[in-house]
């Protein structure tokens, strides 16, 4: 009797050491950045933090390529295996609709915090981007993209630097002013600055009807749009678009060259890297401008901000033993101090209603939440998988090579999206 | 004695010695390329459920630009492949010919190949940029700069040649020189008292001498270019500008794994494999020309 009683001790301590004992695998293409700025320090202090709330509880965080191609490419193979991490980011949109089949809807698992995002990120985050779907990731933050303008070139160029150039006619005129002053007029990464333009363009034109271009009920051939596409050109055979960087990696290399001065405006994003936080801290918080496009005479919509609902989000793997808790991870970084301490040190918006922050050191960050109002969708992220890498190399084809006519570009823009 | 059949002949031996390389290639060779042939047929994402398709993805790919455009540019290097050629012989012959320093000359021409194809692509892409150094230099030189890689016909020229020409340039050298001092000396002996000069000597007997060498390295150029450009591209162009450096290759690769089209990638996969089939029946062909 007496063994039988030390034996289901035993086996219950062991039973108990077991269970609690748990390691959680988590996949980012986040972590690796380890520069002041970067994400990997806020995650360190989330994963300490769910660690100590969760006794027995291991985070085993592991950073993967950067590279969209490459990242995805392992998750591919992660599924093909149906086994790989708890818990991985994705890009919220097309990507996570590719991946739907092995990740976890999450509804049960946040009815508590759902009301705390936007709609527009919880609408992003669901299946085929349709809100009452499956919830299949939860934002981390939220993304757009805009152009940002270093104040004291345009006063050594004799602008005003408080007025930004929003319309055709002031964006072309402060180029040519800033080129004569022999200033970089706007500072270009390949293949993305004009992609990112293109998209902040698609929101200026099409406003509340963007989504239409992915349903079909907008077409490319739109006269505003075709006339922002023909603006580029113009703004690269007029030398405003710096032809070195036609060649120059967007990521980082012309991030960082307009962080230090570089040139006088970016096409920049809101979140993640190239943002608001990163170019005020180098360039200084209060000689940072921002406005969201450019707008058009004949355009109906003015000053539209291009938005993905979110940015990155972390989803929970369906061959994970330990979905409960992976779920409760997801829920941790996402809300509350885990949300807050990831935006406070990369100058990420948070689309968490409850931790976005003031952040009043930053103006730029002020006026960027007032033209966040009137947000409408990237139709990029709301696309299939692949459509970025392609549109990027219409982007090429069109303006760099110079062999699509402003009639092509856009037949092409249509022909891909139908597709 | 000879109609015996080989087991009978030989014993088991053979076939014991033989069996874990036949396992290899049956499972890394065979089972593969039958598996892909049956993916074309098929729409998958390269994972969940497939489903049969057919012929649905051949004919996409008949009807696709870009599949198109994929084999242009993949003939466009093949153009380069006499150039390459061309030129290892040359400065093989000149090395040959035993000029001061030439092990030098053969060390330093082959360090590109010690260093690989991604750094090579990774230190290109510096190297040619619009900021790039080589286009620093320019400019310092002329006032312009030249746009290496966002000129279309600049770029797809840039990879022919660098890969094609410079990177195989290492070990054509190794390659050849190892073939022509297997010829005999004395060849080259009567050569020099009849006259001979180096282009006399180059052609009539350096050459002629190793036909077969030269063959196998057209061949194997074929095979470089069909179906080992991918991480050079990858890591100068990314297939770009636009679609001007986007080879068949890099195109499977963009179909598989950024557009997660495996089935439909399977189907460009079956088209490179047919080119690499034939290119294998020509080498085979070589090989048993020579034996003869």
């Amino acid at each position: 009797m007496k063994k039988f009683i030390l034996g289901l001790v035993f086996v219950s301590v062991f039973a108990v050491v077991t269970v609690a004992a748990q390691t959680l695998t988590v996949w980012d293409f986040k972590y690796s950045e380890v520069n002041a700025g970067g994400s990997q320090a806020p995650m360190k202090a989330n994963d300490a933090a769910f660690e100590k709330a969760n006794p027995g509880v291991t985070i085993n965080h592991v950073a993967q390529p950067t590279d969209s191609t490459q990242y995805y490419q392992i998750i591919q193979s992660a599924a093909t295996s149906n086994a790989g991490p708890d818990v991985a980011m994705f890009h919220p949109g097309g990507r996570v609709d590719g991946f739907a089949d092995i990740l976890v809807d999450l509804d049960p698992y946040i009815k508590d915090v759902k009301g705390q995002f936007t709609q527009a990120s919880i609408e992003m985050c669901s299946l085929n981007e349709k809100l009452g779907n499956p919830v299949k990731v939860l934002p981390l933050t939220m993304q757009g993209f805009g152009i940002y303008y270093n104040k004291a070139y345009f006063k050594k160029a004799g602008l005003d630097p408080n007025k930004a150039p929003k319309t055709a006619a002031e964006f072309l005129a402060a180029c040519e002013k800033l080129k004569a002053a022999g200033i970089v007029p706007i500072t270009t990464g390949q293949t993305y600055t004009i992609d990112f333009f293109l998209r902040c363009e698609a929101a200026n034109t099409y406003g509340p009807n963007v989504a239409g271009l992915v349903d079909g009920s907008q077409r490319f051939d739109n006269p505003v749009f075709k006339e922002s596409a023909a603006f580029v050109k113009t703004l690269i055979d007029k030398g405003y678009i710096e032809k070195d960087g036609l060649s120059r990696p967007y990521f980082m290399d012309a991030i960082d060259k307009f962080a230090s001065g570089g040139g006088a405006m970016f096409v920049g994003l809101l979140s993640d890297v190239g943002n608001w936080k990163v170019f005020s801290d180098k360039l200084g918080a209060d000689n940072l401008g921002y406005f969201p496009a450019v707008n058009f005479a004949d355009g109906t919509y003015k000053d539209q901000q291009v938005m993905q609902g979110a940015g990155i989000a972390y989803g929970v793997m369906k061959w994970s033993k330990n979905q409960k808790l992976a779920a409760a991870y997801v829920k941790f970084v996402t809300t509350g101090e885990g949300a807050k301490t990831y935006s406070a040190a990369t100058g990420a918006l948070s689309p968490n209603t409850a931790a976005a922050g003031g952040a009043t050191i930053y103006p730029v960050l002020k006026a960027i939440q007032g033209y966040l109002k009137n947000g409408e969708k990237d139709y990029i992220a709301i696309g299939y998988n692949g459509y970025e890498d392609d549109s990027n190399r219409l982007c090429d084809r069109a303006f760099v090579i110079g062999d699509l006519s402003i009639d092509d570009f856009v037949a092409a823009y249509q022909k891909l999206i139908t597709k | 004695m000879h109609n015996r059949r080989g087991f009978e002949r030989d014993g088991a031996a053979p076939y014991v010695f033989l069996a874990p390389l036949l396992v290899l290639l049956a499972a890394f060779m065979i089972y593969p390329v039958v598996m892909n042939i049956i993916t074309s047929f098929t729409e998958w994402k390269g994972y969940g459920p497939w489903k049969w398709i057919w012929l649905a993805n051949y004919k996409t790919m008949i009807a696709d630009e870009e599949f198109w455009t994929s084999i242009k540019n993949t003939a466009l290097m093949v153009l380069y492949i006499p150039l390459s050629t061309i030129v290892t012989l040359l400065i093989t012959a000149f090395l040959r010919e035993g000029i001061r320093g030439w092990k030098v000359y053969r060390a330093i021409l082959y360090i590109p190949n010690l260093l690989g194809y991604v750094l090579m692509g990774v230190i290109f892409s510096i190297y040619l940029r619009d900021d790039g150094v080589l286009n620093m230099a320019i400019k310092r030189l002329t006032g312009s700069t030249i746009h290496f890689l966002i000129t279309p016909v600049l770029a797809i020229n840039a990879v022919g040649f660098l890969l094609v020409v410079f990177l195989h340039l290492g070990f054509g050298l190794i390659y050849f020189l190892a073939a022509m001092n297997g010829i005999d000396k004395s060849i080259y002996e009567a050569a020099l008292i009849d006259g001979a000069g180096f282009w006399r000597t180059l052609f009539k007997v350096s050459i002629p001498s190793i036909r077969f060498s030269v063959e196998f390295w057209v061949v194997f150029s074929f095979i470089e270019v069909f179906a080992r450009m991918f991480s050079f591209i990858h890591t100068l162009t990314q297939g770009g500008p636009g679609y001007s450096t986007f080879t068949l290759e890099y195109g499977i690769f963009i179909q598989a794994f950024s557009k997660f089209k495996v089935g439909y990638s399977s189907a460009w996969s079956v088209v490179l494999f047919l080119f690499c089939a034939m290119i294998s029946i020509a080498q085979i062909r070589l090989m048993k020309r020579r034996d003869e």
